[in-house]
């Protein structure tokens, strides 16, 4: 008898977890009656024969929606194009890495195509879910896959790391409310050490560097694990750390780590710089000074419009620059009284190095 | 007096990081020494994070929070306490249940509350607190006495859980259950009462760790050691999804490293807590790889059990329901 019950305590608390862990993949409730809506009445945008018949999917990596960062910004962009394309989406975010198979399986199975994986985290579960369905249109963003019917997105984070790496080190010689012109010294706190974040890092500093040869430059990672992107404690620690050393401009590429960040900038008075998105519009409370934006969703609406015109880049690698607008810096925003007018000429001048090619930015950091 | 070293620094990171872990092992200890396997320590903190931060939310105030984290706490705490206790189930299942309840569960209700998942909306949290005094104690002064209300609470939790289970009736019949239930069962004293006690603290103290995760990270105000001026403003915290990312395992560890006492639980914390501030504060100076701190607490737990040298020092009866003969 009394073992009875207990098997049916911890089947039954089994079987809540269960459905608690299901609660993660799935749909915002808001988007399902939309998708319908736009099936049921295609929009006259779409402008051609069969485009209500693109269902454009997507799945996050574990970051998730919600992480004012590149899931939100690749959502964004499937938002643009169901509103301006008239297509129908989906979007099935990932609690765990082994979530990444299923949900893109899923999707593929369910007939949406294309369908983007956001994130390098996703490279593998792509590479065997993909050949699976060779109908399917897969688009992969910051990796490259080696199915042919992947479209592989990546974006020169270097490039616009490199714009955030002048304006720390030229507002870091400056004196304002946060910054000091003594301390010279500024900090990159990055998420998952990979080759990825170390393109941000690399373009930041070789920034910093071109103008501010003398400066400092603090270079801490969260971590070694996915993980390392979902740590706001340890983030705030680390941004701690580097401020008591000296920083007073600190940039991040560490997803919700970066919240971290914000919190202790906020709380002693020195700026950040976001990522992926403009940080300063999502977080109105923090010092903020600019952020590096990644456009996941430009290339994300691209991609679409490509698979609409029947051009889809299957089996190609796409790069995104500084010089397609695939990667930028925000304006200056609320401290644009506060950055001088030089600042703001050294990075429309390193854009134009960039762009034609006369400034060359690594990709690796300097050993 | 000058801290070259940045011993204050260092110090202050390393309270920060060991403090949830502290609560945690704490919690773990009440749990354990009833007789209980705590294995759900991690859901426990992470679900009392994201009440608390529902509360603060809702209420606009930090205190109200933490009532809601507490009350969470020792919710799932009874819940853990009646599936293993009262029905006699397995209490591993039932500890790994509530951890997977609470991560899938967090995320769910990150929709359901705050509409988006990932990160919610910043509530009100714990300011800093500087106790006048101590706090200019040189080098430590600052990193010991100005953090979070939660941290001086745990600072005087370790004391009084010492004395709880040494010299009070209660507590010496909390850990007699866990050593020999049968004789507490013969001397008239419930057994079953005494473990739903034990893991219900439990609940409790895992909840202010996860409290001080999601809305108690204090800063202290060691910008005026660099000249700056620091502003006292209210400090704003938000919960994330999975923002415990593993720290209930390691107060497990903790509890474990520490030999189940309270204060050897704390040592440990604050031993794992240092590694940790020592990657954040001196990581560029002393390049000690990130790979090896995040075993550390676990090869030390197995060294430690390998050495305890095959004498029992786990409370005998845990892990085993009570039967009634």
């Amino acid at each position: 008898m009394r073992s009875w019950k207990a098997l049916l305590a911890a089947t039954l608390m089994l079987a809540l977890a269960a459905c608690g862990g299901g609660g993660t993949a799935e749909e915002p409730a808001d988007d399902a009656p939309a998708a319908e809506g736009s099936e049921a009445a295609p929009s006259e945008a779409a402008g051609g024969e069969g485009a209500s018949d693109v269902r454009a999917a997507m799945v996050t990596d574990v970051g998730g929606l919600g992480d004012n960062s590149f899931n939100d910004s690749a959502y964004a962009g499937l938002q643009r194009a169901e509103e301006e394309l008239g297509i129908s989406i989906e979007v099935l975010e990932s609690g765990a890495p082994t979530d990444y198979v299923n949900n893109l399986t899923q999707l593929a199975e369910s007939g949406f195509s294309p369908v983007f994986a956001v994130g390098f985290l996703m490279t593998d579960a792509v590479n065997e879910v993909a050949p699976q369905f060779p109908e399917t249109q897969f688009a992969l963003i910051d990796s490259v896959a080696e199915a042919t019917n992947v479209a592989n997105l990546l974006f020169e984070e270097q490039q616009g790391s490199y714009l955030a790496g002048v304006v720390a080190g030229l507002m870091t010689q400056q004196d304002t409310e946060f910054t000091t012109a003594e301390a010279a010294t500024v900090g990159f706190l990055g998420g998952q050490e990979s080759p990825l974040i170390r393109k941000f890092e690399a373009g930041y500093a070789a920034g910093v560097q071109s103008v501010c040869p003398d400066c400092q430059i603090l270079v801490e990672y969260a971590g070694t694990t996915p993980e390392a992107f979902n740590d706001p404690a340890r983030g705030q620690e680390i941004a701690i750390a580097q401020n008591d050393q000296g920083a007073d401009i600190i940039y991040h590429a560490s997803g919700a780590t970066g919240n971290g960040l914000f919190e202790a900038a906020t709380d002693r008075g020195f700026f950040a710089i976001g990522v992926d998105s403009d940080q300063a519009a999502i977080v109105p409370d923090a010092p903020i000074l600019t952020s590096m934006l990644k456009r996941v969703d430009n290339a994300v609406f691209a991609s679409v419009e490509a698979a609409l015109e029947g051009s889809f880049p299957a089996g190609e690698t796409i790069t995104y620059g500084l010089e397609d607008e695939g990667v930028d810096l925000a304006e200056f925003g609320e401290f644009s009284d506060i950055v001088p007018q030089e600042v703001v000429d050294a990075v429309e001048e390193a854009r134009t190095g960039i762009v034609d090619g006369t400034v060359e930015v690594p990709t690796e950091p300097a050993a | 007096m000058d801290d070259v070293l940045g011993l204050g620094p260092l110090l202050a990171s390393t309270i920060r990081f060991a403090t949830p872990l502290g609560f945690a092992a704490l919690g773990g200890l009440f749990s354990e020494r009833s007789g209980v396997v705590n294995i759900a320590l991690e859901g426990m903190m992470l679900i009392s994070a994201f009440a608390g931060v529902v509360g603060s939310y809702a209420s606009g105030s930090a205190l109200v929070g933490l009532a809601t984290g507490l009350a969470a706490g020792l919710l799932i705490g009874l819940v853990h306490a009646a599936v293993s206790v009262s029905l006699q189930a397995d209490q591993i299942i039932s500890g790994t249940a509530i951890n997977l309840l609470a991560l899938g569960g967090t995320g769910f209700l990150m929709e359901t509350v705050f509409g988006s998942g990932g990160t919610s909306p910043r509530v009100s949290a714990f300011d800093p607190v500087r106790i006048p005094g101590l706090a200019d104690i040189p080098i430590i002064g600052e990193a010991l006495f100005n953090q979070s209300v939660l941290v001086y609470l745990l600072y005087l939790l370790v004391p009084l859980t010492v004395f709880v289970l040494r010299r009070t009736r209660f507590g010496l019949r909390l850990r007699a259950t866990g050593e020999v239930p049968e004789a507490v069962d013969t001397a008239g004293i419930s057994v079953v009462r005494m473990r739903y006690a034990g893991v219900a603290l439990s609940g409790m103290l895992a909840a202010l760790g996860g409290v001080y995760l999601s809305m108690g990270v204090a800063l202290s105000g060691m910008l005026a050691a660099l000249g700056g001026v620091y502003l006292s403003m209210s400090l704003l915290s938000a919960f994330t999804e999975n923002m415990t990312l593993g720290r209930g395992f390691i107060a497990l560890a903790a509890l474990i490293f520490g030999r189940w006492t309270p204060v050897g639980a704390i040592g440990a914390a604050l031993l794992f807590g240092l590694a940790q501030a020592l990657v954040v504060t001196r990581g560029s100076d002393v390049p000690i790889p990130q790979e090896f701190v995040a075993m550390f607490p676990y090869v030390l737990t197995i060294i430690a059990l390998a050495t305890f040298g095959g004498r029992a020092v786990a409370p005998a009866a845990s892990g085993k329901p009570y039967r009634k003969e």
